[in-house]
């Protein structure tokens, strides 16, 4: 344990040398939160509740979805495709740790970094200009918390499991982009499923994207009854359990291909 | 007349050439063409259900968004194609890779932007063609010679304003002699400027876009002149107004880059 803690620590050391990276990237959050609010304010335009959703709860769910956003990003496939491809995953493999251990610590390093730095300004800033997104209950914060936390790690599940493929192709090119374009759309990150028509979003609810991110945002917002709440919790526990498994298949499958290049 | 005839045929050759080099890698090419089909339809896909749930954004309609949403997306694709490599201008600064261009006897800023032809933004082209010929049908647009020349015009127009702020954040790096890379904030600006009508956004960014920063002349202007959606005030077609904005820009940018070289070090090894 004490090594992951470790290679967390490094990760958070090293993130906070990169000034211009963090005021870029408010920068860019920023303007993102500030055209997605215009957005839904000219997409309401005073009109009441569309779909079951207020115009406050919407802002509060594209604020919070915004600041989600950065704390999912997930290093992981690149990771893995950078060291295969210069062959320092073998050195990786040598160290007496479960590399995936190690690129999960580096990417909660990564979140740690990403709460302080981009996370807690885009808040103040998003408050100021559009108010507090307060979640609906305390109560529904906490799930909130539980939400985010399993939909974490469904999502650094899928990024490993895409990640793992670069041990097959090498080179993943923009397989990544592909996957980052879909998981947007699917995931309710940017527009809520439930705008969406309504065969579409039965079939999309089933997916675990939507355990990513609207899940967790719509508890926030108390959209979901508690009934709702527990059986929707239950399918994104019955997701990550599923997605476990079948990494912890695939990731015996991986070791066995790898192609050490370069030295 | 010499001039230009060599001009032409060094541009001809440095296109071939990495119009060749790109192909060396067909997957990677088909993997683009995917991300970039997924990506916008992904991103019309989205807007859709929303005006769908709605009725209209901005006051504008389904149809007129769509015709929108493919004209932002075309002159992206032509501005990647034609413009990609000053994404990489602060690195090419701060490393001296002008060093290469100067010894020729030729302008610098001419070989920089023919170097490299990026064939991969074609892939771009494709769903952007494909929405935009949807667009057209639901807009019902019908294709004359002056609307032709016009939906022209103001894909010239909004290429050469995307070209024109790419050179200038890559031209400050001769200032600051730093690699920090202004491509994702710019990017994230012109999607958000460039796909969504001008009139989501308060007044004071309507003001901004229009005049300071005249972003909104890349497809919101033009379009809203090629549907003749309101009479404006100028006397000339808003679409050509935007090819006169494009020009303008970018042969300020360009000027911007020219007084940038005095200052090139060559800082690299």
């Amino acid at each position: 344990m004490k090594a992951y803690l470790f290679v967390t620590k490094i990760r958070i050391q090293s993130a906070l040398a990169y000034r211009f990276n963090v005021i870029s990237t408010i920068l860019i959050q920023c303007l993102l939160m500030f055209a997605m609010a215009c957005f839904w304010k000219a997409a309401y335009g005073g009109t009441g509740v569309v779909s079951g959703t207020g115009e406050q709860d919407m802002l509060t769910y594209t604020m919070i979805s915004i600041i989600m956003g950065n704390l999912l990003t997930m290093g992981v496939e690149g990771r893995i495709e950078g060291s295969v491809r210069t062959g320092s995953v073998a050195l990786d493999m040598l160290k007496p740790v479960n590399i995936y251990g190690i690129y999960l610590a580096e990417d909660l390093g990564d979140m740690a970094v990403a709460f302080f730095q981009i996370a807690v300004p885009l808040l103040i800033i998003g408050s100021v200009m559009f108010g507090f997104p307060a979640p609906a209950s305390f109560v529904c914060f906490i799930i909130f918390l539980l939400s985010f936390s399993i939909g974490y790690f469904i999502n650094w599940i899928l990024a490993g499991l895409l990640g793992m493929c670069a041990f097959r192709v090498i080179s993943m090119g923009p397989i990544r982009n592909v996957k980052g374009f879909i998981m947007k759309l699917l995931s309710g990150s940017v527009i809520p499923l439930w705008f969406f028509p309504d065969g579409f979003r039965v079939f999309l609810e089933f997916l675990p994207f939507v355990n990513i991110y609207q899940l967790p945002l719509g508890i926030y917002i108390g959209r979901y009854t508690f009934e709702e709440m527990f059986w929707r919790t239950a399918l994104q526990m019955f997701w990550c359990m599923v997605l476990w498994l079948i990494f912890h298949a695939a990731q015996k499958k991986a070791a066995a291909a790898v192609l050490i290049q370069g030295g | 007349m010499q001039i230009v005839k060599y001009h032409v045929s060094v541009a001809a050759t440095l296109i071939r050439l990495s119009i060749q080099s790109r192909l060396e890698y067909p997957f990677m090419l088909i993997g683009h063409v995917l991300a970039n089909c997924v990506q916008w339809v992904a991103g019309f896909a989205a807007i859709k259900f929303v005006v769908d749930s709605f009725g209209s954004l901005g006051g504008w309609g389904y149809e007129s968004l769509a015709f929108l949403y493919g004209m932002s997306v075309l002159s992206h694709g032509l501005a990647v194609i034609l413009f990609i490599q000053t994404w990489y201008m602060a690195y090419c600064v701060v490393e001296g890779e002008y060093d290469m261009f100067l010894l020729r006897p030729m302008g610098v800023l001419f070989q920089f932007l023919f170097e490299d032809f990026n064939l991969i933004g074609i892939t771009d082209m494709i769903p952007g063609l494909m929405v935009f010929f949807y667009g057209c049908a639901k807009v019902h647009i019908t294709m004359t010679f002056a609307n032709i020349s016009m939906i022209l015009f103001a894909l010239i127009g909004g290429t050469l304003i995307r070209g024109a702020v790419w050179i200038f954040c890559g031209s400050l790096s001769f200032w600051t002699k730093s690699t920090a890379n202004f491509t994702d904030m710019v990017g994230a600006l012109f999607e958000r400027v460039s796909m969504y009508p001008l009139t989501i956004y308060p007044k004071w960014a309507q003001v901004i876009f229009t005049y300071l920063l005249p972003l909104a002349w890349i497809t919101f202007y033009p379009v809203k002149g090629i549907l003749g959606m309101e009479g404006s005030v100028i006397p000339v077609p808003m679409a050509a107004v935007s090819l006169g904005v494009g020009a303008v820009m970018f042969v300020l940018s360009c000027g911007l880059f020219r007084l940038g070289m005095h200052r090139y070090e060559s800082a690299g090894s």
